[in-house]
């Protein structure tokens, strides 16, 4: 069933039919928001604060479009409030849990050290930048798609993959020869 | 879900297709979040097909917003000499009873201000209040008309702080019209704020 005939049988009295729409879209925005915030609770609040809010507002969702974009596009405003609300972020540093826990195996050492080397130089990036990177590339939105979820043009956007990509290429390369 | 598995535009990039298939490994999703988020949605009341169905773009025009400033500024200037002019001077009482607009009134009781929330709609049939106070239950808060039969009224005693709110007018959502706008709504879901002042010590 589509997402938009789940969103019809939510309107039309069927509440169990969001958590469908739930188990579709959880994993991606969660994602999105722990790559983007860097910080699993925050982005776990902030995946939370979304869904509710679509619940609430579903009644807005124009079955014309994508329902995976108008999500993304309350993920991504929750995200960027977010991160002005909390300046903590200015100084953001990479504090995965999981990562580090998963740093004292040492049989997973090596993928973890580059999985923590390539969180670090994504938190460096400037945040429209890295929202328009993960889009693209982890999310895989369309460049129509990340317009209307981002209201930013596309080529603007495209600009900031660009130089998405460049500064991680410069982040990394640097990296690699400290180490080598 | 995969569109592509390799986007051409780094497909020549070994470092930036390393980066992109770590970060696109899956996020674990704690279970007991999962429960908590399912326990949110429990809370909440059900979309209705009969909510807004329009989202509303603001755009900024020049020439219209010094049109409507002056528009503006000739009715303040009209009904500031017809009201000085006449020599009356309201009462707080008579200034209560024909507010027109949302505002926290004189006073406190318990920390909190009472807020009286003023909507000019004479042809709705029902109107209710709905924010974050109210968990935005759309039952919780119904508006009484005013004497007058032109605007809906409630006064709601609130704590000090900023408070997002909108209206119900007839099941759809509306934005207060004579209060600035939530910076953070999103999406066609429309809200207000009232600032309430902290207690002076």
């Amino acid at each position: 069933m589509s997402d938009a005939a789940l969103v019809r049988r939510v309107l039309d009295g069927d509440a169990r039919a969001f958590t469908l729409l739930v188990d579709r879209h959880l994993q991606p925005c969660l994602r999105f928001a722990t790559r983007m915030l860097g910080n699993r609770h925050d982005a776990e609040d902030v995946t939370q604060e979304a869904l509710l809010r679509a619940y609430r507002a579903l009644a807005t969702y124009d079955a014309a479009g994508s329902f995976r974009t108008w999500l993304f596009a309350i993920l991504v405003n929750r995200c960027r409030t977010s991160l002005l609300q909390r300046s903590r972020y200015v100084k953001r540093v990479v504090t995965d849990e999981d990562a580090m826990r998963a740093a004292t195996a040492a049989d997973r050492a090596a993928s973890t050290e580059l999985r923590i080397e390539i969180e670090r130089a994504v938190a460096v990036l400037d945040p429209d930048q890295r929202e328009a990177f993960l889009l693209k590339h982890v999310e895989q939105l369309g460049y129509d798609e990340m317009a209307a979820v981002t209201g930013a043009g596309v080529s603007a956007l495209k600009m900031r993959v660009k130089r998405a990509c460049e500064r991680l290429q410069e982040l990394l390369g640097e990296v690699n020869d400290v180490t080598s | 879900m995969l569109r592509h598995e390799q986007d051409p535009e780094t497909a020549e990039n070994p470092a930036i297709e390393r980066v992109i298939a770590e970060l696109r490994t899956p996020v674990p999703v704690r279970a007991e979040w999962r429960a908590g988020l399912a326990r949110g949605l429990a809370t909440l009341p059900p979309p209705s097909a009969a909510g807004p169905r329009f989202v509303r773009r603001w755009t900024f025009r020049p020439l219209t917003a010094i049109a409507a400033a002056v528009v503006c500024a000739v009715v303040g200037a009209t009904i500031a000499t017809v009201l000085l002019g006449s020599g009356r001077r309201s009462s707080s009482a008579e200034v209560l009873a024909n507010l027109t607009s949302t505002m926290p009134l004189p006073g406190e009781h318990g920390g909190q201000s009472t807020v009286r929330f003023v909507l000019v709609a004479p042809y709705a049939s029902r109107v209710s209040l709905v924010g974050d106070f109210n968990k935005w239950n759309p039952s919780a808060m119904p508006m009484r008309r005013s004497a007058d039969g032109r605007a809906w009224l409630l006064d709601v005693p609130l704590p000090p702080g900023r408070h997002v709110y909108s209206f119900v007018v007839d099941g759809d959502l509306a934005p207060d019209p004579a209060a600035p706008r939530a910076g953070d709504d999103d999406f066609g879901v429309p809200s207000s704020v009232v600032l309430v002042a902290g207690a002076k010590t």
